[in-house]
């Protein structure tokens, strides 16, 4: 078979999203924001940013933990954080994360606790949430307990 | 029906007689057979694919010509499992990207979902756990951005590299 010339970029928009549908939205977001002017369009759009799970990642050979929640609070989450309507988050850095941005529209935030005794003791009030200066959540705050990685 | 056959005609003028029942799995084709009144025995132009793509999607055609159709996408609730494309497409997939990206086009023009989603989903494999520079590497992408816009990135990452 004679080599073939056709690059990523050769694809239209409408087969980009068709690949990137496949991949979580943190790992679209991770890998190709800011690689050039069209992605980053494409990267924006409101099916990548509305709903972001910033978990441990389960392959952890792909990517290292802490590099991804640094690229997310440093580089990506100031740029989106109005767009982002439901954020899962792990109790171990839901901190660093919501100190990231404003986070306006947010309207749903999961937090996965990952110790048998919960590390913030939450009685369901969004007041307490104020502690970081965020009045951030407009309708729900679910707590979820992981116990030996069992939900 | 079965072992019936018609002509199809890539790019290149190379001409292939296909079963047409192997054929039907590209909606575009069976729609040109059946409301566009296309008889068997005329040659189908295939004006965007050449004939070493279209070996490529007939062989793959014929091998899962019996499986059962895909479920329709749910953007909300679409499955991200990437893993599982099967021992058999993933020897057919061992290809240079070009190829890869050509069978995509061939997929989407052919109306194939099952060629498309097991091709897109090699591409998302690709992708996946890759830095914005490894990125630019893997597929040839030009950084395209001002030097204002470079350097504001820049400035971004270096709160990353320092740590």
């Amino acid at each position: 078979m004679e080599f073939s010339f056709v690059q990523l970029m050769d694809l239209p928009n409408e087969i980009l999203m068709i690949i990137l549908k496949k991949l979580d939205n943190v790992d679209v977001l991770y890998s190709l924001m800011d690689v050039n002017t069209r992605l980053n369009q494409i990267v924006h759009d409101p099916i990548f940013t509305t709903k972001i799970t910033l978990m441990k990642p389960i392959d952890q050979t792909l990517i290292q933990p802490d590099l991804l929640l640094d690229r997310f609070c440093s580089q990506i989450l100031p740029k989106i954080h109005h767009k982002i309507k439901w954020l899962k988050l792990e109790s171990a850095s839901m901190e660093h994360i919501l100190l990231t941005g404003d986070y306006p529209n947010l309207c749903q935030l999961d937090i996965f606790i990952m110790h048998k005794k919960p590390v913030i003791y939450f009685s369901g009030k969004k007041s307490n949430f104020h502690s970081f200066n965020h009045p951030i959540i407009k309708k729900d705050i679910n707590l979820y307990y992981i116990v030996n990685g069992i939900l | 029906m079965a072992g019936h056959k018609i002509k199809l005609q890539s790019n290149d003028g190379d001409i292939f007689d296909v079963e047409v029942e192997i054929a039907k799995l590209s909606i575009t084709i069976k729609t040109m057979l059946e409301d566009l009144s296309m008889n068997e025995e005329e040659i189908i132009p295939l004006p965007n694919i050449n004939s070493a793509i279209f070996k490529k999607v007939i062989q793959w055609t014929t091998h899962h010509k019996d499986d059962p159709p895909l479920p329709p996408e749910d953007d909300e609730n679409r499955e991200k499992n990437t893993n599982d494309i099967s021992s058999w497409d993933q020897e057919f997939l061992k290809v240079d990207q070009g190829t890869l990206f050509e069978l995509i086009l061939a997929a989407n023009y052919l109306d194939i979902k099952g060629l498309l989603d097991v091709t897109c989903t090699s591409v998302a494999n690709m992708i996946k756990g890759k830095t914005s520079e490894e990125i630019r590497q893997t597929f040839n992408i030009k950084n395209d951005f001002t030097p204002q816009e470079e350097e504001q990135i820049k400035k971004e990452n270096e709160w990353c590299e320092n740590k």
